[in-house]
Formats: C-alpha cells, sequence, structure tokens
C-alpha cells in the first residue's frame, strides 16, 4: 500500500473537485460554512473489494 | 441517508472509477442518494491528497468526515472487504 502522507485529525482537509456521476462538478469547499461532509473512498464499483 | 442529511452532513463517495462506471454502478444499486466521484483522471490524484491511493491504483476503504470549518474532524480505514457501520458513522458525525 502507498501512504505518502498522512493526514491528520484537525488538519484542513485537502480540497477538490471531482465530477459525479451525472457530471456534475462537486467542489469540497463549496460545503465549507455549510454542511459538514463524510468522505466515503471505495475501492472498486461492481466487485465485493 | 437521510439520516445524514437530517445532521446537515452530505455524503460524497469517490473511487478511481470512471464516470461512466460509476453510473452504471448508482443505477444497478436503484439511487444510492448521494453522489458518486469520480477520481480517474488525474487517476487517483484526490485518493492521493488524502494518502489512500494503493498500488494497485484504487482507493483503501476509509471515510473522512469533514466538519463546517472545512477541518479533518475523523479519519478511519476499513479492511477492503469490510462496510463501513452507518450507526457508527452516525454517531460521529452526531458529535460535530
Amino acid at each position: 500500500m502507498r501512504m505518502t502522507h498522512q493526514l491528520k485529525v484537525g488538519d484542513a482537509a485537502p480540497d477538490f473537485t471531482l465530477k459525479d456521476e451525472k457530471k456534475n462538478e462537486v467542489t469540497l469547499s463549496s460545503f465549507k460554512g455549510k454542511q459538514n461532509v463524510l468522505l466515503a473512498f471505495f475501492p472498486l464499483a461492481f466487485t465485493p473489494v | 441517508m437521510r439520516k445524514f442529511a437530517d445532521l446537515n452532513t452530505q455524503v460524497l463517495g469517490i473511487s478511481t472509477d470512471s464516470l461512466f462506471t460509476l453510473a452504471a454502478f448508482a443505477e444497478k444499486c436503484g439511487g444510492l442518494g448521494y453522489p458518486l466521484l469520480s477520481d480517474f483522471w488525474p487517476h487517483g490524484h484526490v485518493s492521493l491528497k488524502y494518502g489512500v491511493l494503493r498500488e494497485e491504483g484504487f482507493p483503501q476503504r476509509s471515510v473522512f468526515i469533514v466538519d463546517q470549518q472545512g477541518n479533518l474532524n475523523t479519519i478511519k480505514f476499513y479492511e477492503l472487504r469490510q462496510q463501513p457501520d452507518n450507526q457508527e458513522l452516525l454517531a460521529m458525525v452526531k458529535k460535530l
């Protein structure tokens, strides 16, 4: 497993913009001051892993 | 997922699959109620930023809870085949 750098609790969450499955752009920092965000990384769609 | 919304929390799924794969996956699941983000290109760059990109090219199963200040409140790693426990995650969000 490659763990280049380890984030710690209390660190600023690295910002990003990615497209969702409906092609909408989602930017993490757009939730700031409005909502909490639960980021769930998952390995591969359609597989048991 | 409504329970997370009730706690003013947006759930975002992220994988290194393409948009097309994620769209098909969401459809197969009958709609997940939260967006699935594609960290496909540049491949895994967000997973890498969060330190969860595995050498196989996909992310470690993990959850990061970001509070409204934009800071990491919770970081949790899971075994590949282990599904996160929603009740446990709800309890963590409640504490925010």
